[in-house]
Parts: structure tokens; sequence; C-alpha cells
């Protein structure tokens, strides 16, 4: 059986204030994978997942999601953005409910599934409460299962734990990848910590600046369970990955 | 914790001791005798009342310190002030007696006037007011929304409001009364364009300045624009549309008694007005107390309360 593709990015160029700001970047990514993105400061990897959520338009080549070309948002792909996670002024409950009122479903079966996520978070409890009253790891916890609920076949994230301290950050890690195994979105990833690019996806794309377009690609060949996998962070093998990484990230930032 | 509740408690004990004070020595000479029920009802009304705000808030909130502080503070204060005038102005007759009524003077209007003035004249001062004041609501609130979603009306409006503003709105009145058929409309039309300005402008500037991923964010949820307007757009503009609005409503109050000291037959400004050029100053003062009641009033009661409801979810300090 063919795989479908989930995202396919064929020579975007994106210019922003008269410059370039993405050159002739192509990707690929099949359903159900997670890949991740890295790259240099100001290397263009917001901007590519802007582009691929339909929030812009590319000024050439083109973006399909599940096989179709984006033109405006796809109702199939859920975005997460580093720094608005939640709208504080609607209770937890009423955010994770936000996205599926929006797309007409009744707001008491909105309820029920929303409850069903933000229990399987552990967040049960916080349903009444208002966004600046959950710390930054439940924020976080809160945004996933607002986008789940809708169901998405890509999910985009953007820095998803950025701001977080580092326990947190691998425990929330875990946790994605659990959903992720069960639930099979297509996850892109962007991150600026190579370590956790490589602990969480199946393939890296490093991202140069000045050109600004995909400089290297690596396949990370981990068990999928990763959470299962006592210590994997450390292994050996995981950093052989995170090291190779970081020479072609190094690389990428002297093209710059 | 116990000292402390004491000096919160010794602090509004002034209001009792005015009382006693005001009962135990005689008026000046120099003054008209009058009964002294009114301005002791008075305090020892305001005096349970905070009794019961500094219990129930020292007691049974969380963190009530810094606010029963700042009550208690600031109700010492009254209380000085009134002890020096009831104590310097009524019961030792220093100043005029004509034009430095003294509080047992002043407060008995209240009740010899009850009609004119605590009754008919608040009600049309309030009716004026708040006539003015929600049409500007309904009508600024909305364009500003326009105006600031819309970069291209943001960028031609904002720029008029801003000259346009800061006209003095009470140098409309005299042509307004030319115009208006009634005086009474031409007052309301000054409250209007007083309180519209801060509003719209607020209410632009607030929803020009929005996050703009928050409204991409709704939009990759699935929201149409209609909810995007209610449930995104509102919300992240309100604590800038509710700062106009306070604005709006004291403004809408200063003209309103300008506007009735100067042309209306009714009205708290009107009484005001009246009585000062007949020279009756115990009046005058009277209507101005009761003035300042009605202004504390609506902020306290009126959009205080309805702005801690609409920003619930924001984080509070202190």
């Amino acid at each position: 059986m063919r795989a479908m593709k989930a995202v396919e990015v064929t020579g975007v160029k994106k210019l922003g204030n008269g410059k370039v700001v993405l050159e002739n970047v192509d990707m690929e990514v099949n359903e159900g994978e997670f890949v991740s993105i890295v790259g240099p400061q100001a290397c263009g990897k917001s901007t590519l997942l802007r582009l691929i959520a339909g929030l812009d338009q590319p000024d050439a080549g083109k973006i399909k999601i599940l096989e179709e070309e984006v033109s405006k948002p796809h109702p199939k792909v859920g975005m997460i953005f580093q720094e608005t996670l939640l709208f504080p002024w609607l209770k937890i409950i009423d955010n994770v409910t936000f996205g599926p009122i929006s797309r007409g479903v009744e707001k008491v079966e909105a309820e029920r599934e929303a409850t069903k996520w933000l229990e399987s978070f552990g967040l049960a409890k916080f349903a009444d409460k208002w966004p600046y009253e959950l710390s930054g790891g439940m924020q976080r916890r809160a945004t996933i299962a607002m986008m789940m609920v809708n169901q998405p076949k890509v999910l985009l994230c953007d820095e998803l734990l950025g701001g977080l301290d580092l326990i947190t950050r691998n425990a929330i890690a875990d946790e994605f990848l659990k959903l992720w195994h069960e639930k099979k979105p297509t996850v892109l990833y962007v991150t600026h910590l190579l370590e956790e690019a490589v602990y969480l996806s199946q393939r890296v794309y490093v991202m140069s600046a000045k050109p600004s377009k995909i400089y290297e690609t690596f396949e990370i060949d981990l068990p999928e369970k990763r959470w299962e996998v006592p210590n994997l962070r450390f292994s050996e093998k995981c950093a052989d990955y995170v090291n190779k990484v970081r020479e072609a990230f190094v690389e990428a930032m002297k093209v710059a | 914790m116990a000292r402390e509740g004491l000096i919160f408690y010794g602090s509004i004990a002034i209001f009792p001791l005015i009382v006693l004070l005001n009962l135990a020595l005689p008026d000046a000479a120099n003054r008209p005798d009058q009964p002294k029920e009114v301005f002791n009802g008075a305090l020892l009304l305001f005096f349970t009342l905070l009794l019961i705000y500094v219990t129930y808030g020292y007691h049974f909130k969380k963190q009530p310190h810094v606010r029963v502080k700042t009550v208690v503070n600031v109700s010492l204060i009254f209380g000085v002030f009134l002890l020096l005038w009831l104590v310097l102005v009524g019961k030792l007759g220093y100043l005029r007696p004509h034009s430095f009524p003294s509080p047992n003077n002043v407060f008995q209007v209240f009740i010899t006037d009850i009609d004119f003035l605590t009754y008919e004249s608040s009600k049309a001062s309030i009716i004026r007011a708040f006539t003015g004041y929600i049409l500007a609501l309904v009508l600024g609130i909305p364009l500003g929304v326009w105006g600031g979603s819309n970069l291209r009306a943001f960028s031609v409006s904002y720029p008029i409001a801003k000259v346009t503003a800061h006209i003095p709105p009470v140098v409309y009145l005299p042509y307004a009364i030319a115009v208006f058929p009634s005086i009474n409309g031409a007052i309301v039309f000054m409250i209007f364009i007083g309180a519209f300005w801060p509003i719209v402008i607020n209410t632009m500037f607030g929803v020009y300045n929005i996050d703009k991923r928050l409204i991409e964010f709704a939009r990759i949820l699935g929201a149409d624009e209609k909810r995007i307007l209610f449930k995104v757009v509102l919300p992240a503009a309100m604590p800038s549309i509710l700062a106009g609005s306070l604005i709006g409503l004291v403004l809408s109050f200063v003209l309103l008694t300008a506007g009735e000291m100067v042309g209306a037959h009714t009205g708290l400004g009107f009484y005001l007005m009246y009585y000062f050029d007949v020279g009756y100053f115990d009046k005058v003062v009277a209507a101005i107390l009761l003035i300042s009641f009605w202004v504390f009033f609506w902020i306290t009661f009126g959009f205080d309360i309805v702005q801690s409801k609409l920003l619930r979810w924001q984080r509070r300090i202190g």
C-alpha cells in the first residue's frame, strides 16, 4: 500500500520585506510520520510552518496537505504557536471546546469529548480554571488537548516546549510521543534543541539561513516506543545522531 | 494580627466619635440651630457599612489586607476632614457662616429638599447622563471595532479621531442649544460627544493592537469571522474598551453638570447654580456632595462590578 503524502512542499519560495525568507524548499512527509525541523535563528522555520498551515501564501512553489493544495487553513491541520497557547479569557474547558464548537459540534458533545482529553492529560480538575492559574507545563498539555480534540491529521508545532524546565520538558515530550504513537497524526516539530529533535522524530531536517532552505536530512532509526527504553535520551546511539545533526547544524550556520 | 486588627477598627471608630462630639457640644452661637439627626445618621450608616466591609474582608477573604487597608486609610482621611469641618466650622464658629455652612446645616438639606434635590434633580441628571453615555457606548464600540479591525479605516480615522477627540466638548454646547429643539437634547448631545471619543479611540486602539496570532490561532481551530469577533477580538480588546468607557463615564458627569449649570431647568447642576445665584450655600454644598456621591456610586457599584466580571480572566495584582 502506498503511504499517503501528508505534507508535500515543492520549490517553495517566500519573500518578506523584499528579502528572500525561504528559497527552493522541498519536503515530503508521509502520513503518520514525526519529523523535526531544526536550524539557526531566523532561518525561516516558523515561516515554513506558517505556509504549511495556510496562514501565508508562498511566492513560488506548491504546498499540498493530504494531496490537496493549500490556500487557507486546512481543516485537518492543527497548529501550536509558542507565544499564544490558550485564549486567556476562556476557561480551560472552553478553550478545549473552542475548536469543535467552531466546527459545528453541539456544545454538550464537545464538552464530553474535551473532558475525555483533559482527563487523559490529568487536567480534569483544572477544567474550570483560567489559563493564568495553570503552570507552564499544564498550559502546554491543555494546548495539546485543544488541538487533538479537533482530530487533526497533521499537527504543526512551533517550539511546543519552549520556556519549560528540562524535567517538565522531557515529561511532556514522552507524553506527546505516546499520544502520537496512539493516534498517529503527522507531526512537524520545530525546535532549537537538537537532542529533543532526535529523541522525538523519525526524521530531522536541518535548515540553513541565507539562503533559507533544507540543508541536510537525517533518518533517525530508534525504536518507536522510545519511552519504554530506559535512558534512551542518554544512550550512545542517540548521542551519535545528535552529534551528526550538530555537525550539519554548524555547517548550515557557516553557509550563512 | 490582633494588633493590626485593633488599628483597623480603631481608625474607623472616628465616625462614631464624631457623632458623639456632635451630640455633646452645642453649635456655635453665630449659627442658626440645626437638627443633628441627618449628619449623625449618615455617619453611623457609613460606619456600619465600613465595619461590615472590614470585618468581612479581614476575616473571610483570602488576601484582603491591601484592599481593606486602603479603604480604611481613605475613610480615615474623610473622617478627619469631617471632624475638622464639624469642630472648626460648626462648633467653634470660625469662618463666615453664610458662605461656610456647618455639616449639620448641609446634611439637613437632603431632608428639607428631599423631593426637589434628592429625588427630582438626581433623577433628571442621571437620566440625562446615561442617555448620552449609553448612546456613546452603543455607537462608539461597534465603530471602534470596525475602525480597529480594518487597516484602511484605521489609518484614516485614527489621526482624525486623535485631533477631533481633543476638542473640549463644552464648546459644542452654545451651538447645540441654538440648534436643538430642547435644552435637554443639547446637553445629551454634548455628553454623547464627550463620551463617544474616548470610547471610540480606546476601542479602535485596543482592537488594532490585538496579537494577530490569536486570530490565526482561532482560524486554524476552525472559527468563522463572527466567532472570531465575539470570542477573540472583543475579549482581547476588552481591557482597552473598558478603559475608554471609564473615561467616557467620568466625562459624562463632568459635562452633565457643566451643561445643567449653563442652561437646564432641572437637574443637580441647575439646582446648584440656582441656589448659588440666590445665595443659599448650604444647598450648594449639599448639591456638590450629592453629585460626588452619584459619581462614586456609578463608578463603584456600576462600572467596577461590570469591569471585574468582564476581566475575571486577568491575573489580579495585589
